[in-house]
């Protein structure tokens, strides 16, 4: 190690910290480049349809912007590629039936520990 | 754990009416009426203290559904209802559901005049311009040109624009959204439901099967994303000018001012006059003045 002779005052204080600095070692940033290459858990959402009162007018599968709901031959809404909900609830909120529930999904962790 | 949709079907909708309801399919009614259900139940207000009341036509059958206290009144009366009940019960929350037709044509005067009087009412205006129930005769909010069963060659009067109207006739605050900005509109009827004066929201909603078809403004899903390209917000509008703003529909906030509301005032002179009345007959009583009695 080196000793810089320099005398501490007031004056020169900052100065003095900031080459002490530069000399250390410089710390990894280990712990923010893992949250960052994580990647972040993607929230799973069902759509629940009350086909009862459904009037199939068509606004759910039109104003969705996934573009993820079809409709049937009697025009009643339905979802294949349930994974794709984003959770937006424009559907939700704009069905005038009341007909469309959204729920968060958590589906339970594997027992198998991987093995199938 | 129950999210806020299921909250709202169980615990606002009234199960034993005749669900799914009367309103045709993707009617605006619908959503408006989820909006105010949400603005309800986000501002924590109990169910037995909020009142509904409406007039006549489809928006009419809004309190047969929701679960408050509600009253289907007559036509175009339904503001001096609720005036009623607000003088008679202070502390309830009044809130008035009107369509265009019956707020402005037949209900005109007694709009204003509650808009003068600034009591604290929120009035919910749904324009559909046009009058949906009775089929589909043009009404005080229907576009020039516009066809309808009795103006079969295009209207040929103006249109009112009642959130002008209202701002004009003294409303402590205005607001304007369409069915297509379910948020904006929940948001804005919150903020209506929470003004202490006489609040205007005006929400412009699709009549797809009267008004729509009739003028070739397609079905349900183009009527309301159509609300989308032709809006435009408050602050956006005053930099815009005249002919931009041709057949544009402006959201938001229009007035927003501070008042004294009359149920208050009413009360303050209440207080006056038996202040009064107590220090005459003390005075009396002094003075030795015998009763009419005696």
């Amino acid at each position: 190690m080196v000793f810089t002779e320099v005398p501490i005052n007031s004056k020169n204080e900052k100065l003095v910290i900031n080459m002490v600095k530069e000399t250390m070692p410089k710390k990894s940033g280990t712990r923010k480049k893992t949250a960052a290459s994580k990647p972040k858990k993607k929230k799973l959402y069902t759509v629940i349809f009350f086909q009862k009162w459904c009037k199939s007018c068509g606004l759910c599968s039109a104003l969705c912007p996934k573009k993820i709901i079809k409709l049937d031959d009697i025009g009643h809404p339905a979802i294949n590629d349930m994974d794709s909900c984003s959770g937006c609830r424009f559907c939700e909120i704009h069905c005038p039936d009341f007909a469309i529930t959204i729920k968060e999904r958590h589906p339970g962790r594997r027992r198998t520990n991987g093995k199938h | 754990m129950l999210e806020r949709a299921e909250i709202i079907r169980k615990e606002y909708l009234r199960h034993d009416k005749k669900f799914p309801h009367v309103w045709c399919p993707g009617c605006g009614n619908g959503i408006i009426m989820g909006a105010l259900l949400r603005a309800v139940h986000s501002l924590g207000l109990d169910k037995d203290e909020v009142v509904l009341a409406s007039g006549i036509g489809c928006s009419g059958r809004m309190p047969t559904y929701v679960d408050f206290n509600t009253i289907h009144t007559t036509h175009g009366r339904a503001l001096t209802f609720s005036t009623g009940i607000k003088l008679a019960k202070p502390g309830l929350t009044v809130m008035t559901v009107m369509g265009d037709g019956d707020s402005t044509a037949i209900g005109g005067n007694h709009f204003i005049h509650a808009a003068r009087r600034n009591l604290n009412l929120t009035a919910i205006i749904i324009n559909n311009s046009t009058y949906g129930m009775t089929g589909g005769q043009y009404s005080p909010t229907t576009p020039y040109g516009s066809k309808s069963t009795t103006s079969v060659y295009g209207h040929v009067e103006h249109a009112f624009s009642i959130a002008e109207l209202a701002a004009t006739a003294g409303a402590s605050f205005v607001a304007r959204s369409t069915v297509y900005h379910a948020t904006h509109m929940e948001e804005m009827l919150k903020k209506g439901i929470e003004k202490r004066g006489f609040s205007v929201i005006e929400i412009i909603s699709n009549c797809h099967v009267q008004h729509g078809r009739r003028n070739k403004l397609g079905g349900a899903v183009e009527m309301i994303s159509g609300f989308k390209q032709r809006s435009v917000t408050v602050e956006k509008a005053t930099k815009m000018s005249d002919d931009e703003l041709e057949g544009k529909i402006t959201i938001g906030v229009l007035a927003d001012v501070e008042k004294p509301v009359s149920t208050e005032e009413y009360q303050r002179i209440v207080k006056e006059a038996k202040h009064k009345a107590e220090i005459i007959t003390k005075a009396k009583e002094k003075n030795g003045v015998k009763r009419y009695e005696e």
